[in-house]
């Protein structure tokens, strides 16, 4: 294989605790979401890639390179940890600047390429300020811009949007998925099902540090198939909708929620009971005060799939 | 707000290759770290001990002024002598070498900002020996500073020009250029020591404190060759001794050659530094 990212069998203990488990993935260009539920395993996993410890078993190859042993790797590689430290004495631009330094570029180009990788990231007006007085989000910007600056070719990223605003969210969405469509191997761990959900269709799933799932998320999501979803509506007359809905072959089941004057619905046909409802709700004049899908996220997600291997290994 | 992707576009091309790359990395680690060290509150608290000394001479002026038939020293370089023998060496070096060389590593292992190290294409031990030559010249400049001055002050506070004078006598001169050197030097073999210290154990400095003022300064009493296996048995060996304590017990018995005292000082420092970076080598980042 000559996949520029390749764990074959990696496992990764720590003491008698199990970080990840017999892991083997070969990653290419493009974005991969790494998803999995706090505990996963995702930031061990991403830190076995990057040579930051060691696997107990198994290999990672980066371009051909043992990552724990090659330090000229890291010209090609740039990780965006899930940790806080900084120099907090030290301006943002001065940080990267010296970064850069390391990789033995010359004080000016660093620091033009410094320059650079502080605009990409959208903290250009703060290059001045120190980073003990960047905010969480601001901190977490800057990580990305120390992750990219070098121009590396694979870029791992923990959870890099945690701390962002809504803003600042989008903004690094757009980033991440314009580096994948610029053909750099991309990896971003996420325990948001919906943010993976917009940058990329191609998945890997952890949990308990195994593998659960691997490739296209709509092909993980027809595993749900087997499971009913859950559509859940409050509206004023709740009785009345289910009067309505009861018949319908699309529901299989309804419950009552007669606290907060809601139902839950299962169904195996989502888009045809869907279709139903605006059908009700334009028809029959029902006033739907709210709708959601509770099993619409990636604990949900993981619930289903990991009951159905505990199942199959019973 | 959309964003927008414009590449830093890194040419390996314009790079250094081979010891010209080290070269630059390490003195880019350097750099980094000196910049760190200057801007930390570490060196304000430093500074101020390392001064401490000074209050000698400008307590002994101040006494002067209020009660006129304040006896001089019956000799200031003995004085001198006293205060860098027993104060610098055995408070003022322990205290800079613990301080700076206990941090070396653990500051930025419990800072978490060593990631932003080791994710860079350097050698490791680049690291260690770029922190190492950083806080050894901001050690090395308070320490020299700090027994310059107390120097200065001991002979400029004499009511007598004449002994004044014998400041600039090429004598005293030579014996401070030697104390400075000498402490230079046993800062280095320190800072490298407790940098070792710093990097394998926990709690680090409760081991400095055992063995400066513990093994350091108990065992080069005693009379056996154990003392020789001290740093400071080997420091003062280099120095021109005026305390009567110090040539009466430390350096009794047969004296190792000078030359050799300078090889151990440096073979231990190279040792320590060794160890630490394979510390650092064998190190996961978590």
């Amino acid at each position: 294989m000559n996949a520029p990212l390749l764990l074959d069998d990696v496992s990764k203990w720590y003491g008698e605790i199990l970080g990840v488990n017999g892991i083997s993935v070969a990653l290419g260009p493009g974005v991969t979401g790494l998803l999995g539920p706090n505990g996963a395993g995702k930031s061990t996993l991403l830190k076995v890639s990057a040579g930051l410890l060691h696997p107990s078993r198994g290999r990672v190859e980066i371009f051909g390179s043992d990552p724990c042993r090659d330090v000229e790797i890291y010209r090609r590689v740039g990780f965006c940890h899930d940790g806080d430290g900084f120099y907090d004495t030290l301006t943002g631009l001065d940080f990267l600047q010296s970064s850069l330094r390391l990789h033995g570029f010359a004080p000016s180009r660093a620091r033009q390429m410094a320059c650079n990788a502080l605009e990409m990231v959208g903290l250009a007006g703060e290059t001045g300020k120190r980073i003990g007085a960047y905010s969480k989000g601001m901190r977490q910007r800057l990580k990305l811009a120390h992750s990219v600056a070098h121009d590396p070719d694979i870029i791992l990223l923990d959870e890099p949007m945690a701390g962002m605003d809504p803003v600042g969210r989008r903004y690094t969405l757009d980033l991440v998925r314009q580096w994948g469509d610029g053909g750099r191997v991309v990896i971003v761990s996420s325990h948001i099902l919906h943010e993976i959900d917009i940058l990329t269709p191609n998945i890997i799933m952890l949990s308990h540090g195994r593998l659960l799932a691997e490739g296209d998320i709509h092909e993980v999501r027809d595993l749900l198939s087997e499971h009913p979803h859950q559509v859940y509506i409050e509206c004023a007359n709740p009785r009345a909708l289910s009067s309505y809905l009861i018949e319908l072959e699309a529901v299989q089941n309804i419950h009552f929620d007669r606290e907060r004057k809601g139902i839950l619905l299962e169904t195996y046909q989502p888009d045809l009971l869907y279709q139903h409802l605006a059908r009700i709700i334009a028809e029959e004049g029902v006033d739907i005060e709210l709708m959601t899908s509770p099993d619409d996220n990636v604990q949900a997600v993981f619930d289903y799939l990991t009951r159905g291997r505990t199942e199959e290994q019973a | 707000m959309s964003a927008v992707i414009s590449s830093p576009i890194a040419s390996d091309a314009e790079l250094p290759r081979g010891v010209g790359l080290r070269w630059v990395q390490l003195r880019a680690v350097f750099g980094f770290s000196l910049r760190v060290a200057l801007q930390s509150k570490r060196l304000w608290i430093l500074g101020l001990v390392t001064f401490l000394p000074v209050l000698v001479p400008l307590g002994y002026a101040i006494v002067s002024i209020f009660i006129p038939h304040v006896p001089p020293f019956p000799s200031v370089m003995g004085v001198f002598r006293n205060l860098f023998g027993l104060v610098y060496l055995r408070v003022v070096l322990y205290v800079l070498a613990m301080a700076y060389g206990l941090s070396l590593l653990s500051d930025e292992i419990e800072g978490k900002t060593l990631i932003h190290l080791v994710l860079r294409p350097i050698p490791r031990w680049t690291v260690v020996g770029g922190k190492f030559l950083s806080s050894w010249l901001v050690a090395g400049v308070l320490i020299v500073l700090s027994v310059i001055v107390t120097y200065a002050l001991l002979w400029a506070i004499q009511k007598d020009p004449g002994v004044r004078l014998e400041a600039f006598r090429l004598e005293n001169l030579k014996t401070l250029g030697i104390d400075l050197v000498a402490v230079v030097g046993a800062l280095a073999a320190y800072l490298a020591l407790f940098s070792c210290v710093g990097a394998w154990l926990p709690h680090g400095e409760r081991w400095g404190v055992v063995f400066c003022f513990g093994w350091e300064s108990l065992i080069t009493y005693l009379p056996a060759r154990l003392k020789w296996i001290t740093l400071m048995y080997h420091v003062q060996t280099l120095i021109p001794n005026n305390v009567v304590v110090v040539k009466r017990f430390i350096l009794s018995g047969e004296p190792l050659p000078k030359y050799m005292c300078v090889m151990i000082l440096f073979a231990a420092t190279v040792a320590f530094l060794a160890l630490t970076v394979w510390n650092l080598k064998r190190r996961e980042i978590r």
